[in-house]
């Protein structure tokens, strides 16, 4: 649940509540936040770096750019964080005293394991680059050992 | 100040917010004027701006007519009760007796639809809304530029602007609609309610009408058929952008009474929330298409709307930084559908499926993720995707799609639909006007890429 407040009456009071008047998603995890905040600085990052290589290209259509794996850094990224989320809202279960609430306990940990293919997702889609990287070096490498050896 | 002043005040604030407001929305459609007037070619401008101006006056009337009536009328059918209307019981109790109230005040008889110092507000009321229905009925005019017939075009956004785009808005933008009361949806900024409405309702439309003459080879491949003035698309769409942030900012409730702004579903807002996240969603909307389309200029300048739309329905609750993620994602995205469509051999002449079908629905369904758990009122279910899937599914399929396709395909057996073969190859601007957008300019020859009309520079005739 991204939502700060459970009931309507927390929704109302809220300036009355622990996040003092805030009710935007995860005011009450701001990890997640200042988390997707990262990723939106990287985003920006992505688009300068981008405008220098955005060149008119009629002979490329669009569905090529789908290839690039710069949409994983995306999609990885973004899984990370709805994992993450997740997760942080399932850590106020977890600090419960475990006699009184241990089936929903073993519940949560069992909702945490279904999230983990998505935070594997998400670290797999961030790792992608680095080994495309890799193998570019790889490549380019190889190419100059040719190169030398004539 | 006297109490009677304060509450005046209170009344004044409210009716003159509402006021500018709607005002500034009229923005839209100078932006979609401008938008469709120039992603036409040079013999379709006259007509395709009349036809876009013609959309108000249509709206307009209609929506007095019938259109709000239907908004009050509608949000308890078919599932907590049924449509009210003259026929209601007037002793009615409850949630009914409290619809019949407004129900009573948006028939066009009405006295508080007339001047009348009872009444400052349902008037100014009506007045958004039928801006609101005017934009989305705007949205099928872009797309079915230069084969439609005016006849057929009015037919059809009086269907959708001020019919089934208002049933939509009176089940899922309501505080009594059944969306809301039974599923917990939440579409504040109306991604689906209005857009998801619209972008489907045009594809509906356009599989029967058909692509312009040139636009697809014999082999089915899709030819580019550039816009005559590409700088006025730009600039029409900029006028968008001014206008989406006052129809956002109409969004918001404040009426007198109340201790601070709140959403159509009595939940808790800011409208400075309205100002930073519209803000960010545009930028990101932009960076995200010019990055995924490489740098195209009429899919990049789309990324604006197709951001803001792609955060509409969670926009009072989203934090900045998952704006700016999901706006990126909606308009990253969005280049591929258009580009889809048209390997589908789909005419969508300026990507009304792509920015409003699409991202509406990617708005509507990001709450269910991104925004999911919030009570909107006791008995009623808290947000979530189970929620946001019924009303984007009925508001895009049943109130979008369906009655596009359907109302397209009869007027396509009559034969009302389209415009001859010989009115669209001469151009529209001859054939419903009998005068040319540019006289002084004898632009339009045929110019030889495989047969694609295109305009031909005037340098020959200023020489000679």
């Amino acid at each position: 649940m991204s939502s700060p407040f459970s009931t309507i009456e927390e929704f109302n009071n809220v300036l009355d509540g622990p996040t003092e008047g805030a009710i935007y998603t995860f005011a009450n995890s701001p990890v997640i936040n200042i988390i997707a905040l990262l990723v939106a600085v990287g985003i920006f990052i992505w688009f300068m770096v981008a405008t220098y290589t955005t060149h008119a290209d009629p002979s490329s259509s669009m569905d090529q750019s789908l290839n690039h794996l710069s949409t994983f850094l995306v999609v990885g990224l973004l899984s990370v964080i709805t994992a993450a989320g997740s997760y942080a809202n399932r850590s106020p279960r977890a600090e419960q005293p475990m006699a009184q609430h241990k089936s929903t306990l073993s519940s949560g940990y069992g909702q945490a394991a279904g999230k983990i293919p998505l935070g594997l997702l998400g670290m797999v889609g961030v790792g992608l680059p680095s080994l495309r990287r890799r193998a570019r070096r790889k490549a380019r490498q190889k190419a100059l050992s040719n190169f030398l050896r004539r | 100040m006297t109490p009677e002043s304060q509450e005046f005040l209170a009344t004044f604030v409210s009716e003159s917010y509402y006021y500018w407001a709607s005002v500034f929305m009229l923005l839209i459609h100078v932006g979609f004027l401008a938008y469709e007037g120039g992603a036409s070619r040079a013999k379709n401008v006259l007509a395709t701006m009349v036809k876009n101006l013609l959309t108000l006056s249509i709206i307009g009337l209609t929506f007095f007519f019938f259109g709000w009536w239907v908004y009050n009328a509608f949000p308890l059918f078919p599932l907590t009760g049924g449509i009210v209307g003259p026929w209601t019981d007037p002793a009615s109790e409850g949630v009914v007796g409290e619809v019949l109230g407004l129900v009573q005040a948006s028939y066009p008889w009405s006295p508080a639809l007339g001047p009348n110092i009872a009444d400052n507000l349902t008037g100014v009321f009506f007045f958004a809304f039928a801006l609101f229905a005017m934009t989305t009925a705007s949205i099928l005019s872009g797309a079915v530029i230069e084969r439609i017939q005016v006849g057929a075009y009015a037919i059809l956004a009086v269907v959708l602007g001020s019919f089934t785009w208002v049933v939509a808005a009176a089940w899922g933008w309501n505080p009594y609609g059944w969306f809301l009361t039974n599923f917990g949806y939440h579409d504040f900024g109306c991604s689906a309610v209005l857009h998801g409405v619209a972008g489907f309702f045009a594809l509906g439309v356009l599989i029967n009408l058909g692509p312009r003459i040139g636009k697809f080879d014999a082999n089915g491949k899709a030819r580019t058929i550039m816009p005559h003035n590409l700088p006025l698309t730009m600039v029409g769409l900029r006028l968008i952008f001014v206008g989406f942030y006052a129809f956002l900012a109409a969004c918001v409730i404040f009426v007198p009474g109340q201790t601070a702004e709140i959403t159509i579903y009595g939940t808790p807002m800011t409208l400075a929330s309205v100002g930073v996240n519209t803000t960010l969603a545009l930028c990101s909307g932009i960076v995200g298409s010019y990055i995924s389309s490489k740098g195209e200029p009429f899919y990049t300048i789309s990324g604006g709307l197709a951001g803001i739309i792609s955060v509409g329905a969670g926009l009072d609750l989203y934090s900045p930084a998952i704006i700016i993620l999901i706006a990126f994602i909606g308009a990253y995205t969005m280049p591929f559908v258009g580009a889809a469509v048209e390997k589908a051999g789909i005419d969508d002449a300026v990507g009304a499926f792509a920015v409003h079908g699409y991202c509406g629905v990617i708005g509507a369904m990001a709450v269910g993720v991104m925004a999911s758990g919030y009570p909107q009122g006791d008995g009623i279910p808290l947000t979530g995707i189970v929620g946001q899937f019924v009303g984007t599914f009925v508001c895009t399929v049943i109130l979008g799609f369906i009655p596009g396709y359907g109302v397209s395909f009869v007027l396509k057996k009559l034969g009302m639909l389209r415009v001859s073969p010989e009115e669209e190859i001469s151009g529209l601007d001859l054939s419903e006007y009998g005068v040319k957008g540019y006289p002084e300019y004898p632009l339009v020859e045929e110019s030889g890429v495989n047969g694609v009309r295109s305009p031909v520079a005037p340098a020959q005739e200023m020489t000679a």
